[in-house]
């Protein structure tokens, strides 16, 4: 397996995200452990409850944040937790693959009808923002958590979306996290964020399927 | 310019407020609304606000506007104005639907101002997005072809906008009316993934003519 295990060696990745990259065990925790451990330099920044477009510009997140450079443990960035923009994270980190962690933010859970339009120019804002630096990226959609609790998830959503995002996050390559596990098979703690066990899981199949895309040194 | 108009009446569009602080928001509580105008009057036409009274100059060499975000439902009213002829309007835009408002020639000397409506059922970021719409009851059957082929990409267009998706090549197309090609080929360039066009025939003094715009949309 040493192939495998150097099949990012030398790349330098950018991960951004909401909520599920914002708690130390959560995928700041085993998607950055899992790139790393595929021969990555992995800066890693989670901003709670934040838009895809809050990552083209300096947004405050609504619940905390955490950061995470190499191999050092993910710091809480406080209640103050903002987000920057992605081309100057980007520039700073001479990244050659940006990894979007986002789409249960803007599912619009409790709201009958998906606000595609909304949605629409949520994704776009940042894949163009993105794209304008040449930086190679993937997206990674929300797994199928369990349905119901307080932010009202539910599977048919879950798939609306990430048909939804598999269309409209080119140029980036998109993950589509409903393919690592059946509905409601990875537990959860409140219907949208996983058990420390499933965070261990859905981070090892980003990892491998961001392996699997092969992405290069940008120069 | 665009973007202060209708202060009044027109809210940008953006999350819900909450009672509470949301933890792990999850989106708005209803979808985003979008509204333009368009001159195809062939000279220079005024938009002008219902509330603030701010005005827009659309003229031929540049006769659209960019889409702005609207709060939805809400009452928006302005005014259409040419030398002395004015023409009002009031709409609301629901949520998730892009609105054009089109001052055309209402063949009498003044201006009529149609409205068209669209709510996307899709989005698509690999591909070119084409609408079509007739506002030229003089165009019978009104169609669109690609230049110098057979091909149809859009037939039977009414007030209503018609869209597909195409792939992001550079394309001419051709203004069919009644089945006969009408003016001469419009060259629309090399279309881009994942960006939003419009088609539109409109009468002008020459005949049917196609008027042709990017669906630009404004930033709050």
């Amino acid at each position: 397996m040493a192939a495998a295990a150097s099949a990012l060696l030398g790349l330098s990745i950018l991960v951004i995200g909401d909520s599920h990259m914002a708690t130390p065990n959560y995928l700041i925790g085993s998607l950055h452990d899992g790139l790393m451990e595929q021969g990555a330099t992995v800066h890693s920044i989670g901003v709670c409850g934040t838009h895809s477009s809050d990552w083209t510009k300096t947004v405050k997140g609504t619940c905390g944040g955490a950061e995470r450079t190499s191999a050092e443990p993910a710091a809480s960035l406080g209640a103050n937790a903002s987000t920057q923009p992605v081309a100057s994270l980007i520039s700073k980190d001479k990244a050659d693959l940006v990894v979007v962690i986002q789409g249960d933010t803007i599912a619009s859970y409790p709201n009958p009808e998906f606000p595609k339009t909304w949605a629409w120019g949520q994704v776009t804002d940042l894949t163009k923002a993105i794209a304008a630096t040449g930086t190679a990226c993937v997206w990674v959609g929300p797994a199928w958590g369990t349905e119901g609790g307080k932010y009202g998830k539910n599977f048919k959503r879950v798939e609306e979306l990430n048909a939804f995002l598999a269309e409209n996050v080119a140029p980036c390559k998109y993950i589509d996290s409903t393919k690592f596990s059946q509905p409601g098979e990875w537990k959860t703690i409140d219907g949208q964020h996983l058990t420390g066990t499933n965070y261990k899981k859905w981070g090892a199949a980003i990892t491998e399927a961001i392996v699997a895309a092969a992405p290069a040194k940008k120069n | 310019m665009l973007r202060h108009l209708f202060l009044a009446s027109v809210l940008l569009g953006g999350s819900a407020a909450h009672a509470e602080v949301q933890l792990y928001e999850t989106g708005p509580s209803e979808d985003s609304s979008f509204l333009r105008f368009v001159n195809a009057s062939g000279q220079t036409l005024d938009i002008e606000a219902g509330a603030s009274k701010a005005r827009l100059s659309l003229t031929n060499a540049a006769p659209t506007s960019g889409f702005q975000p609207v709060r939805a439902r809400s009452e928006i009213k302005g005014a259409l104005i040419q030398g002395g002829e004015r023409q009002d309007v009031a709409l609301s835009v629901q949520p998730g639907e892009f609105v054009s408002v089109i001052g055309i020639q209402d063949g009498k000397g003044g201006i009529a101002a149609k409205l068209l409506r669209e709510k996307p059922d899709s989005f698509n970021a690999l591909k070119a997005s084409l609408g079509f719409a007739s506002l030229d009851s003089a165009c019978s059957d009104a169609g669109l072809k690609a230049a110098g082929r057979d091909v149809m990409i859009f037939e039977h267009g009414s007030e209503s906008i018609q869209r597909r998706m195409i792939n992001p090549v550079a394309l001419a197309v051709q203004l069919v009316c009644a089945g006969k090609p009408v003016g001469a080929p419009l060259d629309l360039g090399s279309l881009q993934a994942g960006q939003r066009y419009s088609l539109f025939v409109v009468p002008a003094a020459q005949g049917s003519h196609l008027m042709y715009s990017a669906d630009t949309i404004l930033k709050n």
